[in-house]
This record gives C-alpha cells, sequence and structure tokens, in this order.
C-alpha cells in the first residue's frame, strides 16, 4: 500500500487527537489502545530486514521432574529458546519477550532483528508466564512474582550457557533486553546477577515495562467489566475467531498469544471493534494458558483437581471454560497469594502487590548506568504517576515517547535508532 | 466399500471423548460457582461443536502432531533449505496447475459457468505457455487460482459439514469435507489427465515429492500455539475457515 493512504489510514483513525503541530515524533497513531493493537505502519519500520543463521536449541532443566500430565504435553520435554547466530565473535544479547510470549512472535521479532542487525548473537527466550516456561523452567511453577520468574530465567540462562552456548559462540560481553513484563524481568535478572556476577551485562534495555504488575494486569482485567452481559464477549470472541480464521488458519503458524490476536484483528483495517474490550478479551485468552500450566505443574487444585489424570482423548471442556473465566487478577489473589503466603507466612498480600514490579529495585536503577528505558507516556499500562516515577528513576538513561500506546511504537523508526544506540553505547 | 464405511461408523461411535480421572478433591474454582446456570458461558462457542467422534479425533490429532515433529516438518524444512525458491515453485505450480482439473470439475458441479471458464482458461494457458504448469502465467493476465473441491461442492448442494473429523496426515477435516477429499482424488485418477495418473502409479518419488512440497507451503506447527487447550481451538477455526470458504 502507497505510504500516503496508510497516513491518511491512520490519520482518520487518530482523528480528533492529533498531535500537535511542530511536535517532532513522527509516530502517528494517537489513540494509545489503537496503537497497541496496530502496531507501527510497514513504511514507518526502522529497518529490521535479516537472513540470519537460526536454530531453535533445549535444554532440561529438571531432568527428574515427572509430571503427572507427562503424556498429555510430552512435546514440553525441554526448555526452548531461539538462537539467531553471527558470523565469528560477537557480544550476545538475550532477548526476554512479553507477557505470555514465546521465543518468536511480531513483537519479540522486533527486538530479535534489532539486535542482530546492531552485530549480536541474539539469544531468544519465552516469557516465565508461558506455558511452555511454566512447564520446562519454572521451579515453583507459580509465575507472577519478578524475582521468582528472574531467578528461574538467570537458572536457564546460565545452563543454556553452559551446556550449549559457550561450546558453539565466540563471544564478546553479555547484554540483556526485554519489553512489557519481559523488560521488568531484565531488570530483575540483571540485579540478581550482581549478586553473584557470572554475566555481568554490559548493558540492559528495558522497553515498556509494567511499574507494577498488579496495577498493570488490573487495568487490563478491568477493561472485561465494560461488557455488558456474557452475550457480548462471546459475539466479540466470534468475530474475533472468524477473523482469525479467515486470515491465517490453514496457511500459517496459529497461536494464541497477544500479538497473534492483534494481527488478526488489524486484518480488518480499521477494526471495528471496541478496542478496549478487544484488548480485555485478548488478555484473557492469554492468562488461560499460563494459569492452566501453573495449576497443573503445583496440582494447588485451582481449576483442575488436584489428583486429576487427563488422557489425550479426555474431553477437557469444564477446564477449558473455568480457565476461560479466570482473570489474571483472579488467579494472583486466588492462587499465587495463597501459594507463596504458605511457604512463608510472613508474606502478606499488600506486601506482593507492591514489590511485585520494579519498585524494590528503585535503588539499582537509580545508580546504576547500565540500564535504560524507553517507555510511552500514554501506555495504558501505567498507573497515574508511574511515567514521572520513571523519569525521575532513570533521569537521561530514559526516553519517554509521547504515543505509542503499549508497545505499538517499538518497531518505529525512531525508536528502533534509540534502542540501537542504546545498547551498542560504550559499556558504562 | 458400504460395508467398510458402515463398520468404521461402527467403530467410531465408539470413539467419543473420554472422562479423565477426577480424583475425590474438588477444584478450589467451579463452573457451577462462577457462572449463573442459565446464561452461555464465556467462550462457549469454542466448546460447542458437534464432535461425537472427540475421542478418536483428539487421538489422532495426538499422532499426527507426532508424525509431523519428527518426520514431516523436519523434511520439509530440509527442502526449503537447500533446493532453491525457483524450483519449489515449479514443482508447486505444476501440481497445483494439474488439480485444476479438480477445481474445474467442481465449478461445473456448482452450476458456476463463469468459474468453470475461468478454471479452464488458468489450465489451458499455464498448461501451454505455462510450461505444463511450472509458471503460472495465468495469474499475471488476471485469472488468479482459486479452489473448489468436492466439500464445498456438497456444501453447494446443501449439505451439512456433519461431525468433525480429524484425518491421518491431512489434519483438520469433517465427514463432509473428508469424503469430498476421497471423491477428489478417485476422480482425478478416473479423468486422468494426460495421462499422468496412469504415468504417476508407477513412479512413487512423484507423490513423496508433492507431500514434501505441499508441507512445506503450510507454516502451522502443531503444538505451538502456547494454549493447552490447542485441540479445541484449531477445532473452531478450521470449522469456521469452511464456513467462510464454502459460504464463498
Amino acid at each position: 500500500m502507497p505510504l500516503r493512504v496508510l497516513l491518511l489510514l491512520f490519520a482518520a483513525w487518530g482523528a480528533g487527537a492529533q498531535p500537535a503541530a511542530g511536535d517532532p515524533y513522527g509516530y502517528p497513531v494517537a489513540d494509545p489502545l489503537l496503537a497497541t493493537v496496530a502496531g507501527t505502519p510497514e513504511a514507518l519500520r526502522g529497518d529490521l530486514d535479516i537472513d540470519p543463521d537460526y536454530a531453535v536449541l533445549g535444554v532440561k532443566v529438571f531432568p527428574d521432574r515427572k509430571l503427572r500430565d507427562q503424556d498429555y504435553v510430552w512435546y514440553l520435554d525441554k526448555f526452548r529458546y531461539l538462537l539467531l547466530e553471527q558470523d565469528g565473535p560477537a557480544p550476545l544479547a538475550f532477548v526476554i519477550g512479553g507477557t505470555g510470549s514465546g521465543y518468536s512472535g511480531a513483537r519479540i521479532n522486533v527486538l530479535n532483528a534489532l539486535l542482530y542487525k546492531a552485530g549480536f548473537h541474539v539469544v531468544a527466550l519465552p516469557n516465565p508466564t508461558s506455558m511452555s516456561f511454566v512447564v520446562t523452567a519454572s521451579r515453583l511453577g507459580v509465575p507472577g512474582l519478578p524475582w521468582e520468574d528472574g531467578a528461574d530465567l538467570l537458572n536457564v540462562m546460565k545452563l543454556a550457557w553452559e551446556r550449549q552456548l559457550s561450546r558453539r559462540l565466540e563471544v564478546e560481553g553479555f547484554y540483556i533486553a526485554g519489553y512489557s513484563l519481559g523488560a521488568t524481568h531484565a531488570a530483575w535478572v540483571s540485579w540478581l546477577d550482581e549478586q553473584d556476577p557470572f554475566f555481568d551485562f554490559r548493558r540492559v534495555l528495558m522497553i515498556n515495562p509494567a511499574v507494577n504488575l498488579y496495577r498493570s494486569v488490573s487495568v487490563l482485567d478491568g477493561y472485561m467489566d465494560l461488557f455488558e452481559d456474557q452475550a457480548e464477549v462471546a459475539a466479540l470472541w466470534d468475530g474475533l475467531l472468524d477473523r482469525l480464521a479467515m486470515a491465517y488458519a490453514g496457511r500459517h503458524g496459529i497461536s494464541f498469544s497477544e500479538d497473534f490476536l492483534y494481527q488478526a484483528v488489524m486484518s480488518q483495517r480499521p477494526p471495528d471493534e471496541d478496542l478496549a474490550k478487544l484488548i480485555g478479551i485478548v488478555f484473557r485468552v492469554s492468562a488461560q494458558s499460563m494459569i492452566v500450566a501453573a495449576d497443573r505443574v503445583t496440582r494447588f487444585g485451582f481449576i483442575i483437581p488436584p489428583n486429576a489424570r487427563a488422557d489425550i482423548t479426555d474431553d477437557v471442556d469444564p477446564a477449558f471454560l473455568v480457565s476461560a473465566q479466570t482473570g489474571f487478577s483472579t488467579y494472583f489473589d486466588q492462587m499465587l497469594v495463597p501459594f507463596f503466603r504458605k511457604r512463608n507466612p510472613d508474606l502478606t498480600r499488600d506486601r506482593l502487590l507492591r514489590d511485585a514490579g520494579l519498585a524494590p529495585l528503585e535503588e539499582y536503577l537509580r545508580t546504576s548506568p547500565k540500564i535504560g528505558l524507553m517507555h510511552n507516556a500514554d501506555d495504558p499500562i501505567l498507573g497515574d504517576g508511574e511515567a514521572d516515577w520513571l523519569k525521575g528513576v532513570f533521569g537521561d538513561r530514559a526516553v519517554i515517547w509521547p504515543r505509542g500506546g503499549h508497545c505499538g511504537n517499538m518497531a518505529y523508526r525512531d525508536n528502533v535508532d534509540w534502542a540501537t544506540r542504546f545498547i551498542t553505547g560504550a559499556p558504562r | 466399500m458400504r460395508r467398510a464405511t458402515l463398520l468404521l461408523a461402527a467403530l467410531l461411535a465408539g470413539c467419543a471423548a473420554t472422562q479423565p480421572e477426577y480424583g475425590d478433591t474438588p477444584p478450589k474454582r467451579r463452573l457451577s460457582e462462577i457462572q449463573p446456570a442459565n446464561e452461555p458461558g464465556l467462550f462457549a462457542n469454542v466448546v460447542d461443536v458437534y464432535d461425537p467422534w472427540e475421542g478418536y479425533n483428539r487421538w489422532m490429532y495426538d499422532v499426527n502432531a507426532r508424525v509431523d515433529r519428527y518426520v514431516l516438518t523436519p523434511v520439509a524444512d530440509t527442502y526449503t533449505r537447500f533446493v532453491p525458491q525457483f524450483i519449489r515453485s515449479g514443482f508447486r505450480n505444476f501440481y497445483l496447475n494439474y488439480f485444476e482439473v479438480s477445481n474445474l470439475l467442481n465449478a461445473m458441479l456448482q452450476g458456476r459457468p463463469v468459474l468453470a471458464a475461468r478454471v479452464t482458461g488458468r489450465l489451458l494457458i499455464n498448461t501451454t505457455l505455462g510450461l505444463g504448469g511450472v509458471l503460472d502465467p495465468a495469474k499475471e493476465l488476471g485469472l488468479p487460482r482459486q479452489r473448489e473441491d468436492f466439500g464445498q461442492t456438497l456444501a453447494r448442494w446443501g449439505v451439512q459439514p456433519g461431525p468433525f473429523l480429524v484425518l491421518p496426515l491431512m489434519g483438520p477435516s469433517t465427514l463432509r469435507d473428508g469424503t469430498g477429499l476421497g471423491v477428489d482424488s478417485l476422480s482425478l485418477t478416473a479423468i486422468d489427465f494426460l495421462g499422468a495418473m496412469d504415468w504417476a502409479r508407477d513412479n512413487l518419488w512423484v507423490w513423496v515429492l508433492w507431500g514434501v512440497d505441499y508441507r512445506s507451503n503450510i507454516d502451522f506447527r502443531y503444538y505451538e500455539s502456547g494454549s493447552p487447550f490447542e485441540y479445541l481451538l484449531v477445532r473452531r477455526l478450521y470449522l469456521d475457515l469452511r464456513e467462510l470458504e464454502t459460504a464463498r
């Protein structure tokens, strides 16, 4: 599509909320929810074309772990990650995907390509909230506390390095980057690593992190309250599935990640759904897999009876229906908090809520010159005052763009330039 | 043949989904507690599907996934990696051109003369100018390919999809569409356009190459959806897709 037409389309969507004249930032989508879903128009993306040597590698993190559902998820036998390999020696960048993301997908691929282009070996990891991570790499099996998730990440990164990467790559220093929840995780991984230095990351790049996990998921979960009744939810979901079927089934791989569902939405331009409701529903679907995986690995008995045993031929409709009606906030209150309080009765719900995010790392983030931040002032997952808090903490190591929603502008050329400049800058 | 069909039906009837062992401890969160009894459940449209053979279907889906992971995908990936793009697209065009015979037959059976004429045009142009089908000049001339299978023909005649059915290797289908697939391959053999089917009978590699080429053109990978409910979601998407295709 010619650039002019695209720009016109975008202008039409954002009508009424156009950037003020003289605003130098050229990302065109003024509505943060539309930006979140639509991403960056092709013509305005940075140069992200790559043709790398790649491999999907796997490590067995818990060789002795016997799942009750061993046969059901036989394909989750190893923790799998993606390697994009440079010819010859190069620095290595770990990339952590956002909530529910695997090692590949529309958004994580932006970061993968950006870093590969900048000359890094790239090791892309699924987020600790993805089903494959929960089953194959989580020690406790209850994702949601970034210090626990960060420790799991650091553990698999070390294993992958010792068993595989160190044997096939020549590496000149380690870097780490993440977006969305993966950015929050990147900060924790770096901090945990410094307690007992192993990788000693030279630079840490955070893109649109959640400042407080619970606040962020409450915003997204809250979009479900906008529906009048269940019939309306069903109708919107129905339309989304039709779109998905038309655009993808039969021809392309499918997944039920946010990225993927958003792409389906955008196959009709402009989308006619109420975007807040749509984001709510997509978030609900992507939380479902994590919750079921956590429930099974721990045999907590949250949605599926603790002693249940399912065969591949079994009817699992009830588990599907209940988990589809269980948002992240419900999981937090009814599974995560009880689970961790049982392990340590001194923990309180309020304390877990407050700490699940970047707050405990404030001093570290303030004083560590190697950590950089890119965020958006209109990101819907930020609570009141959180953007200012980030500005205060990161100072001149932060860039807060005026718009872009949640990660909508990641691939926009100015963003790609800034991120590339930061991550390739001299070690500080 | 008829007896075999009856036998198959009887076998499948014993293939309803089995129930998990639930144990004696109930879960903390139960459907009856979170959902009013008279309201349709959230996302219920994913599970409200006519699938009386779910047990067999789920088993076959899993078998397909294993065969795909350990055999088909590695072969297809190797093919994509080592055979240059223009050769692969040549093979692909060749096979697709041959199957235009089937599209033509179905367009006629559906009583769509305009479509039948377009398909005939494609077949003639690509078989001659396109060097036996290796190239697709018809597309440049404004005649893009449109697949019409016997499942769609049956749909046009008012036949309902019937039960969901997972076919060996071919994957998600329905009783109607699976039957259609069988009829299409029988009619291709019967018509034996240019004597090629007769020739291919003694040249098995043609079929292997077709299979490899076919698989390499589908991005889908089993169990990469990130959801433990992949079967339910794929089933629903397949049925939606067919509904859209037959409504066209």
